[in-house]
């Protein structure tokens, strides 16, 4: 029994590092974020005609220098759009360790409910690991569909406060709270922790 | 565009009048190439021809390796521009707004904000020279691009016992074009075409200096300098370093000791400058970003060209 609570650990040890990838990445698309806020709000300024000074005397300066501005906005939507895909991948992964720990302890000889539950020393129950590598796949998932939303939300034409409230749902991630991620952790390596 | 003739020598008819074809076409399409009548322009023998494109192979070689390495003295030269330009603003914003400044406990210290701005003054005057040598840099930059892209062609030297042929950048005969009359270098390109590819290039990275050009001049203007700060603005024709006129000369973009204004520049250009009074925090924005945009340069129209050069080339610059 103890032999397959430790390979349910393994599994949910990979996650953990598909986790840990997934602030990495998260870090990345708040960095692109930034940079598109720079954009926006220098579009601001470049839109208007006595922002140029002595460059008014240059032909075309304003139309030049918004299509260039606007380019490069678009390349890093792009590159943002990069990033959201590769958390997508992540919640694939996540979804994929809970696929394969289900199959392993139902699947061929499947458990009994009552092995399910069974708790050895300070290990803990398989049905306990099981339901919080589910909690985790499915804040994982709420919090990716927020954030395609967030990033579809922003253009060009978001204004300042718009763009900080977007930010600010951003660094929070509020389908994945930090403590609960770690009281999962705490039980499912709770022999680890002492 | 470019047909498949045959150009070895093993095929004389058929290159000959392709070359011949092919001299006429251009010579009347682009005005630099010289203008001699094509009945003067004998097409080469196909022994000559090959001696010609031995050299020409390596001429042409190490002009757009000479071409790509200014490329990219400019660009990171423009890059560290960019951050000078920053810096230098930031430095003269902080010394402007310094008298209004909320220093709170600081308030009480005696001198605090004269110390604070003649040290935020000093900086200003090192970002300043920062940006200038980063702008001569550039120049400099330009100056190697332009030469090489005016040395492509590889003429015939005409050696006095005429034992060995010779090439050499120099045009000893009127009648030799250094072209090759008209032959592919490599594959499919003509001297004419890579001229023209480098001729592309040579405009971006000109029109693009004398935007930034304008933008030195104008930070220099509005940015500290001791003892003439807001008196003086810099004119359009005054030298921005020692040396800056001889350079722009040797590459053609001054004449008659002023470089003139880009021709769809309006003529008032020191009419939307007024001394003693700064420019807003916005326009310095808006300087900031037209510097780092590289409004004139294609990035991807470059990128193009050197890849369509090295391909024909077989070798990579980078």
């Amino acid at each position: 029994m103890e032999a397959v609570v430790r390979k349910v650990q393994q599994r949910v040890r990979k996650a953990r590092e598909e986790m840990d990838l997934w602030d990495d990445l998260n870090s990345r698309l708040l960095t692109k974020f930034d940079r598109a806020t720079v954009v926006i709000d220098r579009l601001l300024v470049l839109g208007e005609d006595k922002n140029y000074g002595a460059l008014r005397s240059v032909a075309n300066i304003p139309e030049d220098l918004m299509g260039k501005q606007i380019e490069s906005l678009e390349l890093v939507f792009v590159s943002m759009r990069e990033t959201l895909e590769k958390l997508n991948g992540v919640v694939r992964a996540l979804n994929k360790a809970l696929r394969d720990t289900n199959q392993m302890v139902r699947g061929g000889s499947a458990l009994t409910e009552k092995q399910m539950q069974l708790q050895v020393g300070i290990l803990p129950t398989i049905a306990e690991c099981l339901d919080g590598l589910q909690t985790l796949c499915e804040m994982h998932q709420a919090e990716f569909a927020l954030k395609s939303s967030v990033i579809s939300l922003l253009t060009w034409k978001s204004s300042s406060s718009d763009i900080a409230a977007l930010r600010q749902l951003l660094v929070d991630q509020p389908n994945i709270p930090k403590d609960e991620v770690q009281s999962i952790f705490n039980i499912i390596f709770a022999d680890e922790i002492c | 565009m470019y047909s498949k003739t045959p150009s070895g020598p093993g095929d004389n008819s058929n290159t000959k009048s392709f070359f011949a074809g092919k001299a006429m076409e251009t010579s009347a399409a682009t005005p630099t190439s010289p203008s001699h009548p094509p009945a003067a322009s004998p097409s080469p023998s196909a022994s000559s021809l090959r001696l010609w494109r031995s050299a020409a192979h390596r001429n042409v070689r190490n002009q757009w390796s000479h071409i790509h390495a200014a490329k990219e003295q400019w660009l990171s030269a423009a890059f560290d521009g960019r951050s000078h330009t920053s810096n230098l603003v930031n430095a003269h914003l902080s010394r402007r707004g310094m008298p209004a400044m909320d220093l709170g406990v600081l308030k009480d210290m005696p001198g605090i904000r004269d110390k604070a701005s003649s040290k935020l003054a000093r900086r200003e005057e090192q970002y300043r020279d920062m940006l200038v040598s980063s702008y001569k840099n550039m120049v400099h930059a330009l100056c190697c691009l332009v030469k090489a892209s005016r040395s492509m062609r590889c003429f015939s030297k005409v050696s006095p016992n005429n034992s060995v042929a010779q090439f050499s950048e120099r045009q000893d005969d009127l009648n030799d074009s250094g072209d090759g009359g008209g032959a592919p270098v490599f594959k499919w390109f003509s001297i004419i075409e890579f001229e023209s590819f480098a001729q592309e290039l040579v405009e971006m990275f000109v029109s693009d200096l004398k935007l930034k050009r304008l933008l030195v001049l104008e930070l220099l203007s509005v940015t500290f300098k001791e003892g003439v700060e807001h008196q003086t603005l810099l004119d359009w024709g005054d030298e921005l370093y020692d040396g800056e006129s001889n350079e722009l000369q040797s590459i053609g973009l001054e004449s008659g000791g002023t470089c003139p204004l880009p021709e769809n520049w309006c003529d008032d250009i020191s009419g939307s400058r007024r001394p003693g009074n700064p420019p807003s925090y916005e326009v310095l924005q808006v300087y900031l970003t037209a510097w780092l945009a590289n409004v004139n340069i294609n990035n991807s129209r470059i990128d193009e060209i050197f890849e369509l050069v090295e391909e024909e080339m077989k070798i990579k610059f980078s």
